[in-house]
């Protein structure tokens, strides 16, 4: 019967160990790790739950559908509205519904239109470029009868950002 | 006495062994028995996790507007000096100098300092090109030139999850490797494990962070914003399990390449294009 004592206490300290092991292991392994692999599945779901910012250029088409419709129609077809209509951080109160850093007015500095238009070597070739930005303005604003012509002629002056070809012809 | 501290001794070191043994044995290996639960899914499709992510990068189209880093800043509120997505610019000279650069990421864009200053000036006098342009530094004429926009790679066989200690970076069923902010302990090894540098440690939260794919976006049908916002498609993103996928006819069709093939680390990011001096 002493020896039986003996495996009692054992078998105690067994299932105790057991008990608080496992009541550990599901203290702190969070309760949806390895639904997916060896990750907290819920995670995906978390990562999953933010709203997107970006939401595409038929959002804007809604309420300025002849814009949208234009600028579809136009050489910037592929560029969403959100590209330059979209300045961080400024919020507008005209688009109480759209995100608040959605802004109506764009960047309409020429370093905008050149971040993109500018030439670079580094530029594919087949992409319509600006290799001399000042002489471009000297010759052809003078074509136009612009008077914005020097220093703080736009690009936008000339060109309509959402359709930006000109016909020289019809307008010279 | 000496037979009773025997005996201590020995329950002593037995209970030792007997707990080590249990930590080893009898508590299961955590996971496999919990795949019952079910995550709560949100407003759309039940199968939004049947999908095999992929992205293609076009470098012949890419014309270096930085776009794309200011879309993934707005998206995913990164903070300043930090990048999930940025671009590079080549700029390989004639004699074979290769200069690399990439001012805030491209955020920006490339413009040279002189036409910066030249489009703040109140008189635009000079009629002449602006000098920086197509010269490098001390280095002559650019001869070949190009733009590499780089990201995370989603490796299939990836160094920053499996450095991780704490299982917070993983890989998603459908192909995405993601962060979990809850578990990460900011130890980066992940960040030194990359070998495409394309995760930093948040200077706020203090965790691992890293392009997602925009994982909030294409698990509800959308396009990763940095797609969506590409003016000339050199940025593709799409589905391999869709047979009749963009990506699927584009993968299939044109010449691919990853970067740095030779780590095996098997990058989900294809390239079109890949000039061999990009690292």
């Amino acid at each position: 019967m002493k020896a039986l004592r003996h495996l009692k206490r054992a078998l105690w300290i067994i299932a105790f160990l057991f008990v608080a092991g496992n009541m550990i292991r599901f203290s702190v392994v969070p309760e949806s790790f390895g639904q997916y692999g060896d990750f907290r599945g819920a995670h995906l779901a978390e990562e999953r739950a933010r709203d997107p910012i970006h939401r595409g250029s038929d959002i804007c088409g809604e309420c300025h559908d002849e814009r949208l419709e234009e600028k579809n129609n136009g050489a910037h077809g592929p560029i969403p509205c959100e590209n330059c209509h979209f300045q961080p951080y400024a919020g507008d109160e005209n688009h109480p519904e759209a995100h608040p850093e959605v802004s109506q007015s764009p960047d309409r500095s020429q370093r905008a239109c050149l971040t993109c238009h500018q030439f670079f070597p580094s530029r594919p070739s087949a992409f319509p470029q600006l290799a001399n930005f000042p002489e471009h303005i000297a010759t052809n604003a003078l074509k136009l009868n612009k008077d914005h012509v020097g220093a703080h002629t736009l690009c936008v002056h000339c060109h309509n950002p959402h359709d930006p070809k000109i016909d020289l012809k019809q307008n010279g | 006495m000496d037979k009773k501290k025997n005996r201590r001794a020995f329950i002593k070191s037995a209970g030792r062994a007997l707990a080590g043994l249990l930590m080893v044995v009898a508590i299961p290996k955590p996971g496999r028995a919990q795949r019952i639960h079910e995550i709560e899914i949100g407003e759309d499709a039940p199968d939004w996790l049947d999908h095999y992510w992929v992205y293609l990068i076009d470098t012949t189209k890419c014309i270096g507007c930085g776009a794309c880093v200011r879309a993934d800043k707005r998206e995913n509120s990164v903070p300043p000096k930090f990048f999930r997505t940025w671009v590079e610019r080549y700029q390989i000279t004639e004699d074979n100098h290769v200069h690399v650069d990439s001012p805030n990421g491209g955020h920006d864009g490339f413009l040279p300092e002189d036409l910066a200053q030249l489009l703040t000036s109140v008189e635009l006098e000079t009629d002449g090109s602006p000098q920086g342009i197509g010269r490098v530094k001390k280095q002559g004429r650019v001869t070949k030139g190009f733009f590499v926009p780089k990201m995370c790679n989603h490796c299939r066989n990836t160094p920053c999850t499996q450095v991780c200690p704490v299982n917070a970076s993983y890989q998603s069923p459908d192909g995405v490797v993601l962060v979990d902010k809850t578990r990460c302990i900011g130890c980066s090894y992940c960040v030194q494990a990359c070998p495409y540098g394309s995760r930093y440690i948040h200077p706020e939260k203090h965790t691992a962070d890293k392009c997602t794919w925009c994982y909030h976006r294409i698990t509800k049908g959308l396009l990763p914003a940095c797609v969506t916002v590409c003016p000339t498609g050199a940025r593709k993103f799409g589905d391999l399990k869709d047979q009749s996928s963009e990506i699927k006819k584009l993968l299939s069709t044109q010449r691919l390449n990853v970067l740095k093939p030779e780590l095996n680390t098997e990058p989900f990011c294809f390239y079109i294009g890949l000039e061999q001096s990009v690292r």
